[in-house]
């Protein structure tokens, strides 16, 4: 059985620094995998170079043992993808917009737009039905974009940053939409900042540092007996100032 | 005081430091070149002031005239380069704790430091050197007069930039200012009529009539002038009233441009309710794309605008010569309305920002994205286009005009509907996201230079159809004639489905490079355009291919085509067309042998960049080796 997602050796360099150094990491299939790492770590470059928004300078992305780079009308079929603040069709309402994808994604007119209502009725976004996606505030974008992904049924989905901005009962339902995804042999990639909701989801990990990653596996392994948030500080964090504030701050 | 002044300071530092971040070979080059354009125009501007080569009656009245067309062009400059310069935006400093009156004069300070301020101040000293024939006290007014008609031309042009902004926030209201761009722009474009009717009425020798002389000094572009004249004769009184107008106009533009920027940094643009959702029709990806495209194209404000534009231009232009009592041109308004609306359409993945990535994770959609998208721009464009024609061969043409402006019609509609996915693809520039916008629609990016390449190809794709026609007319036959029509229609077919698949091809190679080169533009942080679309020419090369550039369209199009055109229809005119000046057996030869130099030079212009970045990419694909050797070995050495 191969791995949902394995990155082997991934590289890319902006201006001669380089974003991701040799990146690799293998998703088991079945697994609810977090990526975390600190702010310029390389997660959304490597997860763009991962599903084939960007090109690597270096190294390979495969899914379900399909080279994203090679083939990627086959390998992009199995996954739905949630990148981090790039634009929709904007001028479109959410139901337009999800039917017009499911429409690309050969959907006939009548599933495309049952599954549209389902997905609208799920993630709570029916009340804007009049409203169009260029208004939408970040969370419903986060909601209409998780929609976008999970519109053709894949059986990976990468996620960037899923939960950011969504307010606490959206986040409930999509963590439980997720959770039944994976129950169903669904595989997921996220990353987060939030360690508290990468453990309380995830069974693997990968902390991402510098472009690459510095420690990944099974959760309970990473954590070792203490927190997640304790790993990650020793992993990344050696020059940690946790008590220092601007001097006239206080004052 | 000092607090204003310390805060344009830093404005102008960081505008300075931000130039200088995002300059590069093209944008120096671009910098340059059209510094030196521009120091042209402002040394003609000071000869014709200063110097005797009009006749002393008219030299003032021309000033004026001049001075009122940098004035326009002020107002008009910042729309063709996607909402004038906003390195600095208002949106930026809405938290920092100003009075809008410090914001407003921070920013005009900023205006300041630039290319185009300086070459203006050189144009508007043709004031000086003009007040110079009027004595000393002439000579100290202009100085005041220079500076405030300076300050004057600047401010004014912001204020005209968030008007238009401002406007344009409804539908109705985005209609309407693409009237009042393209009323400003056909009348500019179309000066020619106003040229013509000079000479016929010998304006050279007997100055202009006394009507154009009061408005160009009633614009306030010519009060500065007429502050110097008053100067000269000693009339002080005029002398306060022009300088004081200047100053108080000055003062109102800054007091409504800071409004303006309130507005501007406390509202977002308002948006009507929409209707529920329109089912997409029934069947196949391609025409989802294009029921997609048709709501963007009339839910977009920018498109709106874009679109208004094209149609009120065509439509203005092809009427401008009316006034001279001359009906030909209205067959051509359809035509022109195509070739406006594919320049303005020639940027269209980018102005849907980077929701390109969606194309991307679907797999195989390229080309029903391609296709989609020239169906719906057809749907937008052809229907107007066709009636304008027929209307315009009804109204204005004779008898031998239908099958041209068919012909010409049929054409360019093919051949736009292929160019503007074609260039889009491969000349793409960034424009703020959609949701980022301010509801400016003149915020399209800057697209000057793709407008001004597809004024110029989409009529190239009509050639076979115009040789066509020329045939027929020379010929005397008819049926020629008429098959130009179907000539038209035949190649615009094939040109929009060669191009069209092109377009997708690139799109389905480079679409990652795409969506890299939007988010540049988009200003992500950390992530930089890492495929330079363009490589970097050697220094001689890269003058010699924007010569080329440059240069290519005189013998094309002005000495090349248009005579070759005038002789088939034995214009009696000769203007400043080379070969009409020579006898006739020597004509034809002549302008066939400026456009073959024309396009060899547009050839060779093309093909040399090309051929070095074929050669950049082997080499590069060769030291890309080289550096994952590298990246490869450094593990270890860490290790």
């Amino acid at each position: 059985m191969p791995p949902a997602l394995e990155l082997n050796g991934l590289c890319k360099h902006f201006g001669g620094k380089a974003a991701v150094d040799g990146l690799t990491l293998t998703v088991p299939q079945g697994s609810f995998f977090g990526l975390v790492g600190p702010n310029g770590a390389g997660k959304t470059t490597s997860i763009s170079m991962a599903v084939g928004l960007l090109r690597p300078d270096g190294g390979s992305a495969r899914i379900f043992g399909i080279d994203v780079w090679a083939d990627p009308i086959r390998s992009r079929a199995r996954v739905g993808v949630l990148p981090d603040g790039l634009a929709l069709p904007e001028q479109l309402t959410g139901r337009e917009l999800l039917t017009y994808l499911g429409r690309l994604r050969g959907l006939d007119q009548a599933t495309a737009a049952l599954r549209a209502a389902e997905l609208l009725d799920i993630l709570d976004l029916v009340a804007a039905e009049r409203t169009l996606v260029i208004d939408y505030s970040t969370g419903m974008r986060k909601k209409i974009g998780l929609a976008t992904a999970l519109l053709h049924g894949p059986r990976l989905l990468v996620l960037d940053e899923p939960f950011e901005a969504v307010d606490p009962v959206s986040a409930l339902t999509i963590r439980g939409m997720l959770r039944h995804f994976v129950a169903g042999g669904g595989s997921v990639v996220l990353s987060s900042h939030v360690m508290a909701l990468v453990e309380q989801l995830c069974d693997h990990v990968a902390v991402i540092d510098k472009g690459r990653v510095a420690i990944s596996g099974p959760l309970a392994d990473i954590q070792a007996g203490g927190s997640l948030e304790d790993r990650f500080v020793e992993l990344v964090g050696a020059d940690l100032q946790a008590g220092r504030a601007p001097s006239w701050l206080a004052s | 005081m000092a607090g204003v002044l310390t805060t344009s300071g830093v404005l102008i530092q960081m505008k300075v430091r931000m130039i200088a971040h995002s300059m590069n070979g093209t944008r120096a080059s671009g910098m340059i070149l059209g510094g030196l354009a521009g120091l042209v125009l402002a040394a003609g501007t000071i000869i014709l002031a200063g110097s005797g080569v009009v006749a002393p009656a008219l030299r003032a009245d021309l000033t004026a005239a001049v001075f009122a067309v940098w004035l326009f062009g002020w107002l008009l400059g910042p729309i063709y380069t996607g909402g004038g310069d906003e390195s600095l935006r208002p949106e930026q400093f809405a938290l920092v704790p100003w009075h809008p009156a410090k914001l407003a004069i921070g920013l005009l300070c900023t205006a300041f430091a630039g290319v185009p301020p300086l070459i203006s101040l050189v144009a508007f000293s043709a004031l000086a050197v003009h007040a110079a024939g009027f004595g000393l006290a002439a000579l100290a007014v202009s100085i005041p007069a220079v500076v405030l008609q300076l300050v004057l031309v600047i401010v004014l042009s912001r204020l005209m930039i968030a008007l238009l902004g401002r406007a344009i926030r409804s539908r109705a209201s985005a209609i309407l200012a693409a009237l009042v761009n393209s009323f400003m722009n056909a009348v500019l474009n179309q000066s020619w009529v106003l040229i013509w009717a000079a000479i016929e009425l010998d304006l050279l020798n007997q100055g202009l009539p006394p009507a154009v002389s009061t408005v160009v000094r009633a614009l306030p572009s010519g009060w500065g002038l007429v502050a110097v004249e008053a100067a000269g004769r000693g009339a002080w009184p005029l002398v306060a009233a022009a300088l004081a107008g200047l100053l108080v106009l000055i003062a109102v533009a800054l007091l409504g441009w800071s409004r303006m920027l309130v507005r501007r940094t406390t509202s977002r643009p308002l948006r009507p309710a929409r209707p529920l959702a329109s089912p997409l029709p029934a069947e196949g990806t391609v025409s989802a794309v294009a029921a997609k495209e048709l709501l963007t194209w009339s839910r977009d404000l920018m498109r709106t605008h874009l679109l208004y534009f094209s149609i009120f231009f065509g439509v203005l232009y092809t009427a401008a010569p009316l006034i001279i009592g001359w009906p030909g041109m209205l067959p051509y308004a359809g035509t022109l309305v195509v070739v406006m609306a594919a320049a303005t359409s020639a940027n269209l993945f980018g102005l849907d920002g980077t929701s390109l990535w969606l194309s991307l994770v679907h797999p195989g959609v390229e080309r029903d994205e391609v296709r989609g998208r020239q169906i719906a721009w057809l749907i937008k464009v052809a229907p107007v286009a066709i009636v304008l024609t027929v209307a315009g061969l009804v109204l204005g043409g004779e008898a031998w005009t239908w099958p041209w402006a068919l012909a010409l019609l049929a054409a360019t509609l093919g051949g736009g509907a292929g160019l503007i996915v074609l260039v889009s693809v491969y000349l793409l520039v960034p424009v703020p996201e959609p949701s980022k916008r301010g509801g400016n629609p003149l915020e399209a990016g800057n697209i000057f230079g793709l407008v001004l390449l597809m004024l110029l190809l989409t009529p190239v794709t009509a050639l076979p159809a115009v040789g066509v026609a020329v045939l027929g007319q020379a010929l005397g036959l008819p049926v020629v004639l008429w098959a130009a029509v179907p000539v038209g229609g035949v190649t615009g077919a094939l040109l929009a489905g060669w191009f069209g698949r092109l377009a997708y091809r690139r799109l389905r190679a480079q679409g990652p490079e795409l969506l890299s080169r939007m988010r540049g533009g988009a200003g992500e942080p950390g992530v930089r355009p890492a495929y330079g679309q363009r490589v970097k020419l050697p220094p001689r090369t890269n003058a010699l291919v924007t010569f080329l550039w440059i240069f290519c369209w005189i013998p094309l199009f002005p000495q090349g085509l248009v005579p070759l055109y005038m002789i088939f229809t034995d214009s009696p005119s000769k203007l400043w067309f080379l070969a009409l000046h020579v006898p006739s057996p020597y004509q034809i030869p002549i302008a066939v042998a400026m456009s073959v130099l024309g396009f060899a030079m547009l050839y060779f212009g093309t093909v040399i960049p090309r051929r070095y970045e074929r050669l950049q990419g082997t080499r590069d694909q060769a030291s890309g080796n080289g550096a994952d050797a590298d990246r490869g070995a450094r593990p270890h050495t860490h290790a």
